[in-house]
Order: structure tokens, then sequence, then C-alpha cells
């Protein structure tokens, strides 16, 4: 074996053996990794929010010649406009504390405090924007059926499939809303508690 | 995946690749407080594309790759508040000191190296741990012929560099 391979394998060595290293600076750092983790899963929820504001702007171009049709995108796409500005306004304020301050307790207390009122907002949010969004499409629906909103005769096969779905897939989709929350940031809040009880903890 | 198992695999390849990562912090920083901070930088992203990670390469060679190119970003930003790196016999006074004491051909083996182009820091590397010139080649975006001519001179100067320090 050549010299300069000899010196990088015994160089190797023993720098491997500063394994605890490693294991200390990820606990260390943990809180800034969890931190980063929750900022990830935030900035996704605001990506699908933006995915799904394109929604009403794709179908806003193709019915451009209905402005009735547009009252009624441009509605759906306000509703979701208004989400995204709260939890986009409430993501770039923990993001940017959580950057900028030390990893201390009082600043983990306070992005466990604006992450759970993000998701509050958004689960209080849902109870309105899943029924109208319903009663959007179902408009919609009608829309391209008829002409104007002043054309539209209530149908009795339309109302009745709009209780059925209102009694029915709206309560599944809030509940839905609640649950995903809780898979997607249940693990992540639960350890950002005990870290929390962790360093407020008397030594 | 559970956070939990998931933290656990984590470090479990952190320790078992322990010496990729300290190694490439050492390599591309000036002294020990840099050093520390390009380590911790490198575990934090590795820990962030941990979840993106395949099994697609072997372990080593993903947290190679990320290491080298957390190192590269990390000289690129420094670079911008300091002098670039140069490295002279002097400074070698950076490393710990019980590292120095310990072994001057490592120290003089490390300051060569240290004293080479970014990216040709990544190619010794990446070669003296036996890493194909395939493998160097897909990780540095460059031709396997290309690498083995750079191989080639690397290791010339090197080996220069080694024998004015006898």
């Amino acid at each position: 074996m050549d010299e300069i391979r000899e010196r990088w394998n015994k160089l190797g060595d023993e720098m491997q053996e500063k394994e605890n290293s490693v294991t200390e600076i990820f606990s260390r750092d943990r809180s800034a990794l969890l931190l980063a983790r929750l900022n990830r899963k935030m900035k996704l929820g605001l990506i699908w929010n933006i995915v799904l504001m394109l929604l009403p702007v794709v179908a806003g171009v193709y019915h451009r010649q209905s402005t009735e049709m547009l009252w009624l995108l441009g509605g759906f796409f306000l509703m979701m406009l208004v989400n995204l500005l709260y939890s986009g306004n409430h993501y770039l304020t923990v993001r940017r504390s959580a950057f900028m301050q030390e990893n201390s307790c009082r600043m983990l207390e306070r992005y466990l405090k604006a992450v759970k009122g993000t998701l509050r907002f958004e689960r209080v949010w849902s109870l309105f924007t899943i029924p109208l969004s319903l009663i959007m499409a179902i408009l919609y629906t009608q829309l391209l059926r008829y002409d104007s909103f002043a054309e539209i005769r209530p149908e009795s096969p339309v109302l009745i499939v709009t209780a059925l779905l209102m009694v029915t897939a709206v309560p599944a989709a809030i509940l839905w809303t609640g649950w995903s929350q809780r898979k997607a940031y249940g693990e992540e809040i639960r350890e950002l508690r005990e870290m929390i009880a962790m360093l407020s903890a008397p030594d | 995946m559970p956070a939990k198992k998931r933290e656990e695999q984590f470090l479990q390849l952190m320790n078992h690749c322990s010496g990729i990562l300290q190694k490439v912090s050492l390599l591309y920083t000036e002294n020990e407080e840099e050093r520390a901070d390009l380590l911790q930088e490198i575990i934090y992203q590795c820990w962030r594309s941990f979840p993106s990670f395949r099994g697609e390469s072997k372990p080593s060679t993903w947290v190679y790759r990320v290491s080298l190119n957390t190192a590269l970003v990390y000289r690129r930003i420094t670079a911008l508040q300091q002098r670039e790196l140069t490295l002279g016999v002097d400074q070698i006074a950076d490393l710990p000191a019980e590292q120095r004491e310990e072994n001057p051909q490592r120290d003089a083996l490390l300051q060569a190296i240290r004293c080479l182009p970014k990216t040709e820091r990544m190619i010794i590397t990446l070669h003296l741990d036996s890493y194909s010139n395939s493998e160097i080649a897909a990780m540095t975006g460059t031709s396997k012929g290309n690498i083995a001519v750079k191989i080639h001179r690397i290791r010339e100067t090197l080996k220069k560099q080694l024998k004015e320090e006898k």
C-alpha cells in the first residue's frame, strides 16, 4: 500500500473513534432538527394550499367569458387565500423566530403555541370552507347547465344529493382534517412538549 | 416510519460513518471552531435529507455526497466572509494540540490535502476512501477519464509535498 493511503487510513481510524461526538451533537441540536422538520411540514401544507388555489385560477381562465362563473371561482380563491395568508404569516413568523433566537425553552414554547395556533385556525376554518366548497361545487355544476344564477331552479335530485353530501361527506372531510393534522404533526408536537418539559424541569 | 425508529436508524448510520463526517469537516475548515461548526451543519443536512434517502446507493456514499456538498456550500459561504482557504505550514497550529503532537505524519497529509483546490480535495478524499473512478465521476459530475487524470495529478502533487516535508 502506498504511503498516502496508509496515512489516510490511519486518519480514518482515528476519526472513527470519535464516534460519541456525532451522537452528542445530534442530541444537543435535536430541538433545531425538530423545528426544521415541523417547518418542512408546515411548508408542505402551504404548498398544497397554493396548489388548491391554482384550481379556480385554471377554471377561471377556461370560463373567462362568464362573469358569474368568475365570481364563484373568485369566491373560492379568496377563501383559500385567507387560509394561505393566515398560515403563511404564522409560518414565516415562527420560522424567523426559530432561526434568530437561541434554542431556549421560551422560544420552544412560543414555537409550540404558534404551531398549535395555526393548526387550530385551519381546523376552525375548515368548518366553514368545507361546506362552502361543497355549495360552490354544486353551484359550479349548475352554472355549467344554466347560464346564470337567476336561471337556476331548485331540482329535487340536486337538493337530495346536496343534503346527503352535507350530512355525510362534509362531516367526514372535517373529521379527516383533524385526523390528518394529528397524523402529520402529532409526533413532532409530542416531542416538542417533551423537550419543553425537559428544559423547564429544575436541575 | 415512526420518528423514533427513524432517529435510531439515522444515529446508527451517522455513527457508522462518523469517520467520513470527521474527515470532511477537518479537510474543509481552517480551525477547530469552524470544524465543529461544519460537522454540526453536515449532521443537520444529513438529518434533513435522511427521509429522502431511498437506499439506492451505499449509505456511506450517500453520507459522503451530502457531507461534501455541505462542505462546498459551507466554504462558499465562509469565503464571502473571509479570505479563501490557503493553509500554510504555520496554520496547521489551528489543529487541536493533542492531535498535532500525536501524529505529525497525519498532519502533513492533512495539510497537503487542504492546500488543494476544493474539487480536487473532494476527488482525492473519495479516491483514498476506495471509491471507484466511476463512482467519483457520478458524485462530482465529471467524466471517468477526467477523474483518472486528475487523481494521477493530485497524487503526484501530494507525493511531492510530502517528500518536501521530509
